[in-house]
């Protein structure tokens, strides 16, 4: 199984559309996927229709005895399962601070369900903290929405120069995310990006008012809208990824 | 999670509907579908627990990937892979128009799941069945899928409907919901159906009859150590020659690399029996077909060598750096020209009146009354069991006895008559498997086995250097690049290290081989055999 987290430092930048989305696509492309949601906003959770309960809480899934089995639910889509968030979800910084060896805890909990599923997405929230770096010590790539402007590539930047101390880093792959091609700022942004991360992945995500729709069809946008450019995106998003992961 | 699968031979599928609908399940539409299971050859899908299942729907069809215990994987199939079915209900036929390969698939989990489990081997339907199906699923409130499943109507298997089962009923538990399956589950065996803990597909291949563990090739055949030897080594000869048959035209087709490898080892199976088993099949009957397995297995060589030096290729190039990787494209390509060359030249063998004569004559001859010769000064009669234990240790004291006398200064070609002479070692082994106790001949292979690999590397290292040198002549001296060169002396000096390096461990491995530990596991392996 392979662990893709879906964060960034930046709020606002597209992380969970990407986790829903990307989770779609690789299932239809003949994956099992697990969503496992870290966000107590719970958008993943809600998109993908699961109830936003955790039974027992976070504290009981980070303490000792925790068992990450117990939380997936399944989805409207087989191949897709969920371990949903619920607001208890805005304490996990302080229980993982609980537990011997906190950024080995989340690899240990995806661990025992390594050969149920080919890919793990963790939709991450904004920040850099304890549970950031779990994130880390778990995943084999780092799935980077981007906006392409200063603040957010200021935002890559700085996780890049976070991560050139782990002595075994997840894989870093940015992409443009909500790019609006009619802005000269952004398309120069774009630009500049690739050139800076030669690792970055080319397919761009478009600022679309398709993704806005993905709350009111509680749906990922290959369910809905596949031919449309952001569903295509996506698409062709996760191709690359499947390439650059599993070639 | 898990999966049941219901059916029944009186009962009206509509009993079963409504206690589906009484559950609350939502039933679809029908939908004529054609299904057909995936395998390689030798059933390593169905070893490794995997189910691959070609669907069609009209235009659309879908390859799914079960293991039966997580979620089904399921991906559009290549146009290329639309078209197949199994063109016979019968397994082990196999058909070179359907032959499919993993790597065929685009990159992603799907394929290097599928590609862990068979390469090299291609992937051959196994049976085909059409059926009329309805899923059916139950949601929670939010609409969520909390059971799923499927109906399968009238599944015909060929072109024949099979009576025992007008309909099966599939049915698979949801993450987190396992009540909500519990509940159908109980439901539907309330009616008194045939139930089986797995899947539909399995469920009709059982019924209909088809074997789905595939050709897996076996060396032995079940014997008494106290087996008379010359009905024993006619017995294990008849196996080989099945062997033989069964991989003679699949090779001829090129549908995997293994056809041939499966074909070469059984050749010299054979002839090893022939040569190692003495004083047991005719003298004249043993000559003969000692010659003539040997001619067999000589024109194997060469197309199985290249065979491994492509299935090699990527190990060889990985240590060298990326951009010089990619000058070596032309390399491959000649290799590849070679190896189709080679082909050519192994087909006209096969095709040839020769071997036409050898194939006739040793099925006639493994039935013939003079096979064994039984007079008193032979062994024909004697227990299987005493027979074979000499010989092993015959062939294990000569493999020590030349390999003692192989040291820094001996040439290449010593360390590849004392592989051949360990193979001998092994296939004697292998094949009378039967009569040796299984834990005892596990221990043994396995330290024959590290000896095997460090004489196989340092073969095919020089072999492989030697058709380097050969692909450097026959590279095109306008067209061929400098980096095309540089990179090619670079693979050479990788394949030279590489020889030198399995050279300097031999030594080492051949020690561990000449030791206490492994005459106790040789004295193991035969003890109560020994005549």
């Amino acid at each position: 199984m392979k662990v893709l987290a879906s964060y960034s430092i930046k709020g606002g930048v597209g992380k969970t559309t990407a986790s829903v989305n990307l989770a779609y696509e690789a299932a239809a492309s003949g994956a099992r996927v697990l969503l496992w949601d870290l966000d107590p906003q719970g958008a993943a959770t809600f998109f993908l229709r699961a109830k936003a309960k955790m039974k027992g809480g976070v504290d009981g899934l980070i303490a000792r005895r925790g068992e990450l089995a117990a939380h997936v639910r399944s989805t409207e889509f087989t191949a897709i399962n969920v371990v949903p968030a619920d607001f208890s979800m805005r304490h996990l910084d302080v229980h993982l601070d609980d537990v011997k060896h906190p950024l080995r805890r989340l690899a240990q909990l995806l661990e025992p369900l390594a050969e149920d599923y080919d890919v793990a997405f963790l939709d991450c929230p904004p920040s850099i903290s304890l549970a950031s770096e779990s994130v880390f010590g778990a995943s084999d790539a780092l799935l980077v929405p981007t906006i392409p402007t200063p603040l957010s590539m200021r935002a890559l930047e700085q996780l890049s120069t976070f991560l050139e101390s782990w002595l075994d880093p997840p894989l870093l792959l940015p992409f443009v995310s909500m790019l609006d091609r009619r802005k000269k700022l952004q398309r120069d942004s774009v630009e500049e990006l690739l050139r800076r991360w030669p690792n970055a992945l080319r397919t761009t995500i478009p600022n679309s008012s398709i993704v806005e729709r993905m709350s009111t069809e509680r749906a990922p946008i290959g369910a809905f809208a596949p031919r449309s450019a952001a569903g295509i995106a996506f698409t062709d998003l996760w191709r690359e990824i499947a390439v650059a992961i599993w070639s | 999670m898990h999966t049941v699968t219901f059916y029944d031979q009186q009962q009206p599928l509509e009993s079963a509907l409504a206690v589906l609908a009484a559950a609350g399940c939502t039933v679809g539409p029908p939908v004529t579908s054609v299904f057909t299971l995936l395998d390689t050859f030798d059933g390593r899908l169905h070893a490794a627990d995997l189910r691959l299942v070609s669907v069609s729907t009209g235009r659309v069809t879908e390859l799914r990937l079960a293991d039966g215990r997580s979620a089904v994987a399921a991906l559009p199939a290549p146009q290329a892979w639309a078209s197949t079915s199994a063109p016979t209900a019968t397994p082990g036929a196999p058909a070179s128009s359907v032959a499919r390969f993993a790597a065929d698939l685009p990159p992603g989990p799907f394929r290097s799941r599928l590609a862990a489990a068979t390469e090299p081997r291609a992937l051959m339907p196994v049976f085909t069945y059409r059926s009329v199906v309805r899923g059916f699923v139950k949601y929670d409130r939010s609409t969520k899928v909390i059971v799923s499943g499927s109906i399968f109507e009238q599944p015909t298997v060929g072109r024949r409907v099979d009576p025992s089962a007008p309909w099966l009923i599939e049915v698979v538990e949801q993450a987190g919901h396992s009540r909500a399956f519990d509940s159908i589950d109980e439901a539907l065996a309330g009616l008194r159906l045939e139930r089986a803990t797995h899947d539909a597909i399995t469920s009709i291949a059982g019924l209909a009859g088809v074997a789905l563990s595939g050709v897996p090739p076996s060396p032995t055949v079940a014997m008494h150590p106290s087996t008379p030897a010359g009905e024993a080594v006619r017995a294990v000869l008849a196996n080989l020659s099945a062997t033989i048959e069964t991989n003679w035209q699949p090779t001829i087709d090129e549908l995997d690399t293994e056809f041939l490898h499966d074909l070469r080892v059984a050749v010299r199976r054979t002839r090893s029996v022939l040569t190692e088993i003495k004083n047991v099949v005719a003298d004249e009957i043993r000559d003969h077909y000692r010659g003539e397995f040997g001619w067999l297995g000589n024109v194997t060589s060469r197309p199985r060598d290249l065979d491994v030096y492509l299935l090699e290729w990527d190990s060889y190039i990985a240590p060298l750096a990326p951009e010089v990787r990619s000058h070596l494209a032309p390399v491959v390509q000649l290799l590849q020209r070679h190896r189709s060359e080679a082909h050519v030249g192994l087909v006209q063998a096969m095709r040839s009146e020769r071997a036409a004569e050898l194939r006739s004559s040793w099925a006639t001859a493994l039935t013939t009354a003079g096979f064994a010769e039984q007079d008193k000064s032979r062994l024909a009669g004697e227990p299987i069991g005493a027979v074979v234990a000499a010989r092993i240790r015959a062939v294990h004291r000569k493999l020590i006895g030349d390999g003692r006398r192989i040291s820094a200064g001996s040439p290449a070609e010593a360390l590849h008559e004392l592989r051949k002479e360990a193979k001998r070692l092994r296939y004697l082994v292998e094949c009378f498997a039967s009569v040796l106790p299984g834990k005892q001949r596990k221990a043994f292979v396995d330290e024959l086995k590290a000896l095997q690999d460090n004489l196989g590397e340092h073969q095919d290292a020089g072999v492989h250097a030697g058709e380097l040198r050969d692909v450097a002549h026959d590279l095109d001296a306008v067209t061929t690049t400098t980096a095309t060169l540089v990179a090619l002396g670079q693979l050479s000096e990788q394949l030279d290290r590489r020889c030198a390096e399995t050279r300097n461990e031999f030594a080492v491995r051949f020690r561990a081989y000449d030791s206490k530990r492994v005459r106790s596991a040789l004295d193991e392996l035969l003890s109560g055999l020994d005549g």
